[in-house]
């Protein structure tokens, strides 16, 4: 048991550190995000060039594809720092974290050499086309058709909650290419240039205000038969990989998101009064700051616990399975128990930017998206309880 | 960064659950807890000799010379049988006499190690609990007398000493100091009454100390001294009873998984219906959390880290509620058995909520660790 970062992580660490000190630009303002969005989407996709040429892009990609072979020690270290140093967000999340390592496994090698590179430089910013209106939850009820014309494949359908799809160069969609064939058989994955004849984009607005995410309509759109990922009629394996290294990264750097809030409010409670005492001299919010300090430490800690065992080389046990499930509840827990803290004041656009209102309200997406908590809870039951199928 | 066992813990956390599995069947437990030392000679001889009574103590104290990370493992295994009697006393005295060292700790520590002697700690009085402050105490040293109550003292009636927390006023200063004494159970002036407790299979005890004579070399340490030690060995124990609550929800959960899995009704196992899937899976977050919590405390103990004292509220806090959300899980998930005397849950369910005041319960963990965050 040794919980210190060995020398080999603390130097990755403090070179990443030094590194962000001299190459992080001065943040975009937030209200300028929308209005001049080209710009915005311009800065960011330059920011990323410059992750690219300081040697910091595709962190977690092997050393052969151009990537920094990082452990998921190291890997967590990196989205840890990057969220620290108050780095612009990152266009290129899907393609790197996402798509990339899905490539590397089932692309074929001219496939590997066209998309690769382009990710790690965000000359081709990725969206994933997974859900549809009627498959959330149960996925694997895709129906998205993909019928084989040719050399190409003629794709009829729609997807939704596709983050980045309004600016995304490239798409890895998952669709039906044989409806015959039982649920998960008849899957396959496509490549998608987002440019193409056919595919459009609507923006969905979120409760907390933001359109991160879209709709996206696919209407007899030509998708050459050599942008086929993986094995036909297979392509669930395919998806797979990328839920997989979903919930494998998303901890990192919800947890340093989390911590900053807490630190947030820890300044406010030593400065902010109620009914004439400091809101730090109230034993009431000394014991809701004290529960957030667990909060923060288990997240923390069972983070700590799943990245050591698959850097060590074994598959994380059942305290990757709680990841996802424990960082969205507590980042739920947290987000209340701010407001309870901070009082009438936290509610208001004024206060903070209104980071607050934006925070408690993006915060209830977090429990539904990449894997609700009911189904996470099933799948521990399932596959780590053994107690089998539910309904 | 390695956060897991190291093969030799793993190793050893086998070979003592395999002992308990022989050892402390819930059969064995249930019979224990019939008798006031809730523990047999032969059994104690067993712990002395395997070294677990002074697991991490050091070998010049006849000790294993271990760490906390150790004690943790040998605390969960007999969380997971729920082992009766005085383990956990004992271990709390031979923490706190390791803790003040001295004289006082070279010549108890052996006979308390080898199995030959026990030790409980009198610690809380009617109106002063976890947090010791001579303001507070009314137990008190006084012109080499000492007077006073202690209530829910664990296996005063198995000890040939008590160590007592106590006031004292020290010429030429203002306040009263803190004094740590050490009292044979058989001195005159010390009487010891059962106070059965929600938990059976550890015995609760009230002292009362009238005009019990305490001569110079029974004062084991006063003021700064005595309070660094009680907070070694407090944070040494926080995270021994947090390991044992760990312990038990692995028991419950395992249990509770088992009887999900053959227990049918509508013709269907209760383990394929999604409610109590979602429950079975709520006690598994439950406890993979409190595992990585306990561990990280007794590192960081081990350690001496700067984070240590966050790190054992943190353990303590979360277990505390966890291992009481887990048994109130599991018992909702047995149904009508979960809420018998006959089925052994009832005796992890009563040990968790025993366990969850020892040292401070979560409310306590949850102001003082909100209280070092706004400092």
């Amino acid at each position: 048991m040794d919980l210190n970062l060995t020398k080999d992580e603390q130097d990755y660490r403090d070179s990443l550190r030094a590194w962000l000190v001299d190459n992080v630009p001065e943040p975009w303002p937030k209200e300028q995000r929308t209005e001049s969005h080209t710009e915005y989407w311009k800065f960011l996709r330059d920011w990323q060039r410059q992750l690219f040429d300081g040697g910091w892009a595709g962190t977690s990609w092997p050393k052969e594809y151009g990537g920094g072979g990082a452990n998921p020690i190291q890997q967590s270290i990196f989205l840890q720092e990057i969220i620290r140093a108050n780095a612009p967000e990152s266009l290129g999340v899907i393609g790197e974290q996402l798509v990339g390592p899905t490539v590397i496994v089932w692309g074929t090698e001219e496939q590997k050499k066209k998309f690769l590179p382009r990710i790690l430089t965000a000359e081709d910013v990725w969206c994933q086309g997974y859900s549809e209106p009627n498959s959330g939850s149960d996925l694997a009820s895709l129906g998205t058709r993909a019928v084989r014309d040719g050399d190409d494949f003629i794709v009829n359908g729609q997807k939704i909650w596709t983050s980045f799809a309004h600016i995304a160069d490239w798409c890895l969609l998952l669709v039906r290419t044989d409806p015959s064939a039982k649920k998960h058989k008849g899957i396959s994955c496509l490549l998608v240039d987002m440019k193409s004849e056919g595919v459009s984009t609507r923006p969905l607005r979120q409760m907390s205000g933001d359109s991160g995410f879209n709709e996206v309509f696919f209407t007899d759109v030509r998708v050459p038969a050599e942008n086929q990922l993986g094995p036909l009629n297979d392509g669930w394996r395919v998806g797979l990989t990328v839920l997989m290294n979903e919930r494998a990264n998303l901890g990192s750097g919800m947890y340093t998101f989390m911590k900053e809030s807490f630190d947030q409010l820890v300044e406010h409670c030593q400065t902010r009064k109620r009914n004439g005492r400091l809101l730090a001299h109230d034993p009431k919010v000394k014991e809701k700051i004290g529960q957030a300090v667990i909060e923060l430490e288990i997240v923390r800690l069972t983070m700590d616990r799943a990245l050591s065992k698959s850097t060590a080389g074994g598959t994380p046990g059942p305290e990757g399975s709680i990841l996802k499930l424990g960082w969205s509840e507590a980042n739920q827990k947290l987000v209340q128990l701010s407001m309870e803290v901070l009082g009438d004041a936290s509610q208001l656009q004024t206060f903070d930017g209104g980071t607050w209102p934006y925070r408690y309200l993006r915060s209830r997406g977090n429990t539904i998206e990449g894997g609700t908590s009911e189904v996470q809870k099933s799948i521990l039951a399932e596959r780590v309880l053994g107690l089998g199928k539910s309904y | 960064m390695y956060f897991d066992l190291s093969k030799p813990q793993q190793l050893f956390a086998d070979s003592v659950r395999d002992f308990c599995g022989r050892e402390f069947t819930p059969e064995r437990v249930r019979e224990l807890m019939e008798t006031e030392a809730a523990i047999d000679d032969r059994l104690w001889q067993e712990f002395a000799d395997q070294g677990w009574l002074g697991l991490h103590i050091s070998e010049d104290h006849e000790g294993l010379g271990l760490g906390t990370v150790d004690l943790a493992v040998l605390a969960e295994e007999f969380g997971r049988a729920c082992v009766s009697g005085p383990w956990l006393a004992n271990t709390w005295g031979v923490s706190l006499l390791s803790a003040i060292g001295g004289a006082a700790a070279a010549s108890q520590l052996p006979d308390l190690i080898g199995g030959s002697s026990k030790v409980a700690v009198a610690a809380l009085e009617e109106d002063a609990g976890w947090i010791l402050r001579p303001q507070t105490l009314e137990a008190s040293v006084h012109g080499g007398k000492l007077n006073g109550s202690k209530v829910a003292v664990q296996h005063a009636g198995q000890a040939d000493v008590l160590l007592i927390p106590a006031r004292v006023h020290v010429p030429g200063r203002v306040n009263d100091d803190i004094v740590i004494v050490s009292v044979p159970v058989s001195a005159d002036g010390v009487s010891i009454e059962l106070t059965a407790g929600i938990d059976a299979t550890r015995t609760l005890y009230s002292v009362t100390l009238q005009d019990v004579a305490v001569v110079d070399d029974q004062v084991l340490a006063i003021g700064t001294a005595a309070e660094a030690a009680w907070k070694t060995a407090s944070q040494t124990m926080t995270v021994a009873v947090a390991a044992e609550m760990l312990g038990l929800q692995e028991w419950m959960l395992a249990t509770t998984v088992e009887y999900a899995k053959t227990r049918k009704q509508f013709d269907k196992t209760i383990g394929s219906f999604q409610a109590v899937q979602h429950k079975c899976a709520e006690i598994l977050q439950l406890t993979e959390s409190a595992r990585a919590a306990v561990w990280y405390a007794a590192w960081a103990v081990q350690e001496g880290t700067e984070d240590v004292e966050q790190a054992v509220a943190v353990a303590k806090a979360y277990t505390s509620d966890a291992a009481r959300i887990a048994g109130n899980v599991s018992v909702q998930c047995h149904g009508g058995i979960g809420f018998t005397w006959e089925h052994d849950l009832h005796l992890y369910y009563k040990r968790a909520k025993a366990d969850e005041f020892l040292f401070g319960d979560a409310s306590l963990h949850r102001e003082q660790l909100g209280a070092a965050a706004l400092a």
